[in-house]
C-alpha cells in the first residue's frame, strides 16, 4: 500500500513537473519581460515622489480613496533603504514580478495533476489564468496591488484544503490583512474564507471565519469613517459603448447611483466570464456593430464564452452543490468548493468595483475561474474518454480549438507586457519636457524624474514582435 | 470498449489539450532564441532611418530618438528635400522645423525633451509653422518652452507669400556654430 502512494506521487511529480515544463517558456519570457521593462513615467514617478516625500505614517490616514498602505509602505522601504536607485528599482520589480511567478507555481501546485487528462487540462487551465483580461491587466509595472493578492488568494486556497493545523488561522488572517493591505480588493478572500468553513473545508474552524469576518467588518467601518470628503465618481467609467467622465457619470447617474454601480460591479464580473466588456465598456460588440470586428477581441469573447459554459456545465454536475443550504457534510468533495468560491469572489469582486470597471479589478476572482476551468476540463475529459466515437470525436476537436485559442491569448499577454514596454519607453521619449513644465512646483518629482530618466529611455526596452499577417492580427491584434 | 481503446482516447484527449500548449512553448523559444541570434532583425525592431531628417518625416518616434542618443546635435540644422515640404527643393532647417511640418507630433516632444532650444533663430519659426498648419496643441508646446514663458510670438512676414511652410520660414542666415 505505502509503495503503490509513493508510486502514485512520484507520478503526480511527474505531471506536475511536464505541465510547468510546457508553461515554463511563455512564463520565464513573460518575467524577462517584466524585469526589463521601463518604470513607466506617468503613475511611476508620481509613486516614488509620494515614499520619496512622506513618512511612513503618512500612508496609514485613510482619506483617501486609494488606500494602500502596506504597498506604500513597502515601496517606501524599498526606496529609502536601497543603496542605489537601480537597487531600488530591482526590488520593487521583483515586488511585482515574484507574485507573478508564485501564481503559476502555486496554480499547478494546487491542481496536482495525476494522469494524462488532468495534464492537459492544467496547461490549458495555465493559458485561462494567463490569457485572461484580469491576470493581464494586473502586468503593470510596480503597480503590485493585486498581483501580490493573487497568490495570497491561492496560498489561502491551500491552506483551507489541508487538514487543519493550530497555526491555520493565524496565517489566513495574516495573509489576508497583507492582500488588504495592498488593495481593498484582497477582501474578496474573506467570504471565501467564509464560504469554504460554511461549505466544511478541512483547513479552517468557526474561530477564523469569525476573525475574517470581524477584520472585514472592522475595516469597512474604518474607511466608510475615515473616507474624507472625495467625489462620488472617481474615475472614467464605462457605460454602454462610450466611457464617461466623472462628471458626465455625475449629471447623468448622481440622483440614483445604484443603477450605474450595478453596471460597473455586474461589468467587471461579465468581463472574468466573457471577456466582455472592457472597463465597462462593450468594445467587440461596438465594432461588430461598426462593421469592422476585432479579430483578437472576438477570438477572447469566444474563447471565454466556451469556457464559461464548460465550467457552468462542470457545475451543475456537481451533485454536492443541489444540497445548498441543508448540509456542509455535503461539501466534503473539495472541486465542488472551487465552484463555490468562484463564485463568491465573482460577487465580490464585482461589489468592490462599483465605482467603476476595470478589468484588473477581476483579479483577485481569476485564479478561481481558473481553478475552476481546470475541473471542468478534466471532467470533460473523463466523461468524454468513454463516449461513443462520433461523439468523442466532436468534442477533441471542440477541445483543440478552445485549447488553441486560449494559447493564442496567452501569447497576446506576452506582446501585450512587450507593447506596454514599448509604450513606456516611449513616455519616457517624448513626455520629460512637459512634465518639466508642468511640475515645476515639484522638485523632489523633476528630481527622481531625472534620475529614473536613463532606464526609461535605454534601447534595451523589450519591443513587441513584429508578427506578420494573421498572427499579427490574433497575437497584437493589429 | 477495449483497455486499449480506452487508453488512446485519453492520450488523444490529451494531445488535443496539450498540443497547442506545446506548439505555443515551440514559437516562444524559436522566437526568443531568433531575437538573441538576431536582435537587429525587421522582426524585432524597426530598421533604422537614412538619415535624422528621413526619421522625423516619416518615421516611428524611437528611430529619430536613437539618433539624438547616439550624439547627433537636436538644434543643427539638417538639409531636407520633400515633395510636400519643401515643394521638391533642398533647404536646410531645423529637426524642430521638419517635425512640425510634418506634423509629428511624437517627435516635436522628443526633441523638446532632448535638448531642443526653441529660442535659437533656426528654432524661432516652428510655432509660427505650428500656428499655420492649424496644430494649435504643437504651437503651445514649443511656446511654453520659450525663455518668453508661454507669450506666443510675433510671427513675421514669410520669406515670400507662397509655397510650403518650411519654404516660407526657413532662416535664411545659419549660424556657423549651433550650440546644442
Amino acid at each position: 500500500m505505502a509503495r503503490e502512494t509513493a508510486v502514485a506521487l512520484r507520478l503526480a511529480s511527474v505531471w506536475r513537473a511536464l505541465v510547468l515544463a510546457i508553461a515554463a517558456p511563455l512564463v520565464l519570457a513573460l518575467l524577462i519581460v517584466l524585469w526589463r521593462t521601463p518604470f513607466p513615467l506617468s503613475e511611476g514617478v508620481g509613486l516614488i515622489e509620494d515614499v520619496a516625500r512622506n513618512t511612513p505614517s503618512h500612508f496609514l490616514a485613510a482619506d483617501t480613496a486609494y488606500y494602500r498602505p502596506l504597498f506604500h509602505i513597502t515601496l517606501w522601504t524599498m526606496w529609502h533603504r536601497a543603496g542605489s536607485v537601480e537597487g531600488a528599482l530591482h526590488t520593487i520589480k521583483l515586488l511585482h514580478i515574484i507574485p507573478v511567478a508564485l501564481v503559476v507555481i502555486l496554480f499547478v501546485w494546487i491542481v496536482r495533476p495525476r494522469d494524462a487528462i488532468a495534464a492537459g487540462a492544467a496547461t490549458l487551465a495555465l493559458a485561462v489564468l494567463v490569457g485572461a483580461p484580469a491576470f493581464r491587466d494586473n502586468l503593470e509595472i510596480p503597480l503590485s496591488y493585486t498581483t501580490a493578492g493573487m497568490p495570497i488568494g491561492l496560498l489561502v486556497w491551500i491552506i483551507l484544503e489541508r487538514e487543519h493545523r493550530w497555526w491555520h488561522g493565524l496565517v489566513i488572517v495574516g495573509l489576508l490583512a497583507i492582500a488588504v493591505g495592498f488593495k481593498e480588493q484582497g477582501l474578496v478572500l474573506v467570504p471565501v474564507v467564509i464560504a469554504a468553513w460554511l461549505t466544511g473545508a478541512p483547513g479552517v474552524r468557526r474561530g477564523t471565519a469569525l476573525a475574517v469576518a470581524l477584520l472585514a467588518v472592522g475595516y469597512v467601518a474604518f474607511r466608510l469613517l475615515n473616507r474624507g470628503a472625495g467625489p462620488l465618481f472617481e474615475q472614467d467609467v464605462g457605460f454602454g459603448f462610450s466611457r464617461l467622465s466623472p462628471e458626465q457619470t455625475m449629471a447623468r447617474f448622481g440622483s440614483f447611483p445604484l443603477a450605474i454601480f450595478a453596471y460597473s460591479g455586474l461589468a467587471t464580473i461579465a468581463n472574468v466570464l466573457f471577456s466582455e466588456p472592457t472597463a465597462g465598456v462593450f468594445e467587440v460588440a461596438a465594432a461588430v456593430v461598426r462593421g469592422r470586428p476585432d479579430p483578437i477581441g472576438l477570438l477572447n469573447l469566444i474563447s471565454s464564452l466556451g469556457m464559461t459554459v464548460l465550467i457552468a456545465w462542470w457545475v451543475s454536475t456537481q451533485k454536492s452543490l443541489r444540497v445548498l443550504p441543508v448540509s456542509r457534510e455535503a461539501f466534503v468533495v473539495p472541486d465542488g468548493r472551487v465552484a463555490i468560491a468562484l463564485v463568491v469572489s465573482l460577487a465580490a469582486c464585482g461589489a468592490m468595483s462599483f465605482d467603476y470597471s476595470r478589468d484588473r479589478l477581476g483579479g483577485m476572482a481569476i485564479v478561481f475561474y481558473a481553478l475552476a476551468a481546470f475541473h471542468a476540463i478534466r471532467a470533460l475529459g473523463i466523461r468524454v474518454a468513454s463516449a461513443p466515437t462520433p461523439r468523442f470525436r466532436v468534442a477533441v476537436a471542440g477541445l483543440l480549438l478552445l485549447a488553441g485559442a486560449w494559447q493564442i491569448r496567452a501569447l497576446n499577454t506576452l506582446e501585450g507586457a512587450r507593447e506596454t514596454a514599448f509604450k513606456n519607453r516611449r513616455e519616457w521619449i517624448t513626455g520629460v519636457a512637459d512634465r518639466r513644465v508642468e511640475f515645476t512646483d515639484r522638485p523632489v518629482y523633476l528630481q527622481i524624474m531625472n534620475r529614473l530618466e536613463p532606464q526609461g529611455v535605454a534601447p534595451d526596452a523589450p519591443q513587441p514582435t513584429r508578427y506578420r499577417r494573421t498572427a499579427a492580427r490574433l497575437i497584437r491584434g493589429r | 470498449m477495449t483497455p486499449d481503446a480506452a487508453s488512446s482516447k485519453r492520450l488523444l484527449l490529451a494531445v488535443a489539450l496539450t498540443g497547442p500548449a506545446v506548439v505555443a512553448a515551440i514559437v516562444i523559444i524559436a522566437t526568443e532564441g531568433y531575437r538573441v541570434i538576431q536582435p537587429d532583425s525587421i522582426l524585432f525592431t524597426e530598421p533604422p532611418a537614412v538619415s535624422f531628417a528621413d526619421a522625423l518625416m516619416h518615421r516611428e518616434v524611437e528611430v529619430a530618438y536613437a539618433f539624438v542618443h547616439d550624439g547627433v546635435n537636436p538644434n543643427a540644422p539638417l538639409a531636407v528635400q520633400d515633395a510636400g515640404l519643401t515643394g521638391g527643393g533642398s533647404v536646410d532647417v531645423s529637426p524642430l522645423m521638419i517635425a512640425v511640418a510634418s506634423r509629428n507630433r511624437n517627435a516635436v516632444m522628443m526633441l523638446l525633451s532632448n535638448g531642443v532650444d526653441v529660442d535659437l533663430p533656426v528654432n524661432q519659426p516652428a510655432a509660427c509653422v505650428a500656428r499655420e498648419l492649424g496644430e494649435g496643441d504643437l504651437e503651445t508646446m514649443i511656446v511654453r518652452r520659450g525663455r518668453a514663458s508661454g507669450a506666443r510670438p510675433q510671427c513675421a512676414s514669410p520669406t515670400d507669400g507662397g509655397g510650403p511652410p518650411l519654404l516660407r520660414y526657413r532662416v535664411v542666415t545659419v549660424p556657423s556654430s549651433v550650440p546644442r
